[in-house]
């Protein structure tokens, strides 16, 4: 942080909040008060108003600022010295608050600029292309309502769950298929002349709905 | 048989409109083409980093692709009009034919 910046956190304790002083140090309402030293003010002049300002008792004075470092950029060059009077700068050096960074020559910057414009431009690009249709009759249109991911999942979900059986269920059903294929035989292959088999109904009892069947296939064989 | 009639002015320029915008369409095609040919070969070891010129490339590409589909969408549509065209005037025709039919058999 450089400089001063007002901080708006409102404090528990009431003595803070009746003065108007939170915990920063910066109070509430700062537009409404003042503060000075009446021992400076006679020899206040540019060189020494900073240190006026950062004197203690002075609200307004953020004690984290970065005035604490004085100064807080230095450069830094490094250079190639052919004569006296003949200089070639090989790289520059940049502190800013006490860390060193090594200051980019003009094709480096030049070449991230550049990479983050493309770049921009390429998605853009892309997701534009993505909503745009096109129909010989029709001519171009814009579509930005498909939204095609959410509906193949909801797809997947409503199918049925198909579980695998167990050999209980399997034999069971088995053995009731026999039984329901004795007691209804299967029909046999229909020959020209046959009247269609009516399907027997299951109220009557076993014993007469086999001689039915019994004499319907009598019948079929005279013919 | 189709009577051969001299073309006004208007269908004369919409022809060669039509002529002019096919001939741009094809030569569009075929230059985009050429040109994604060329810069898919690479390694031009140009001033720019090579992150940032394949990137660059890469747009491009995409963009003169781009181009191709409009032309070919440009080429459809014209085509579509062809077609509609030339069924307009053979009902057209017909509907003349038809027509002197009609009249003179209500004359006689």
């Amino acid at each position: 942080k450089i400089g001063i910046h007002v901080c708006k956190e409102k404090s528990a304790d009431m003595m803070a909040g009746r003065l108007g002083i939170t915990g920063t140090g910066i109070p509430d309402n700062p537009l409404s008060i003042s503060w000075h030293d009446s021992t400076w003010i006679p020899i206040l002049n540019t060189t020494n108003v900073m240190e006026y300002f950062s004197q203690g008792s002075n609200p307004f004075f953020d004690r984290t600022c970065n005035n604490e470092i004085e100064p807080i950029l230095y450069v830094i060059r490094k250079q190639h010295r052919h004569s006296p009077q003949q200089v070639t700068p090989l790289a520059d050096f940049y502190i800013i608050a006490g860390v060193v960074y090594q200051a980019p020559d003009l094709a480096n910057v030049l070449n991230s600029r550049l990479l983050s414009t493309v770049h921009h431009l390429q998605s853009s690009f892309e997701e534009a292309s993505g909503f745009a249709r096109y129909h010989p009759s029709k001519g171009y249109s814009w579509d930005f309502k498909s939204q095609r991911p959410n509906i193949d999942k909801t797809k997947k979900d409503e199918k049925p769950r198909e579980e695998p059986s167990s050999l209980f269920q399997r034999q069971r059903v088995d053995m009731l298929l026999g039984e329901l294929i004795k007691k209804f035989p299967l029909p046999t292959p229909p020959l020209p002349k046959v009247t269609p088999v009516v399907a027997v109904k299951t109220e009557t009892e076993n014993g007469a709905t086999e001689t039915k069947e019994i004499k319907l296939e009598i019948k079929q064989e005279k013919n | 048989m189709s009577i051969s009639r001299s073309l006004p002015q208007s269908k004369e320029a919409l022809l060669k409109s039509y002529r002019t915008r096919l001939k741009d369409d094809v030569k569009s095609m075929l230059e985009n083409f050429e040109e994604i040919v060329k810069l898919s070969k690479g390694e031009h070891d140009t001033q720019l980093s090579r992150m940032t010129q394949c990137e660059q490339d890469t747009y491009e590409m995409h963009v003169r692709a781009a181009n191709i589909v409009r032309a070919g969408e440009s080429t459809k549509q014209a085509e579509c009009d062809q077609k509609l065209m030339s069924l307009r005037d053979d009902m057209a025709a017909d509907l003349y034919d038809l027509e002197e039919e009609y009249y003179s058999s209500i004359n006689k």
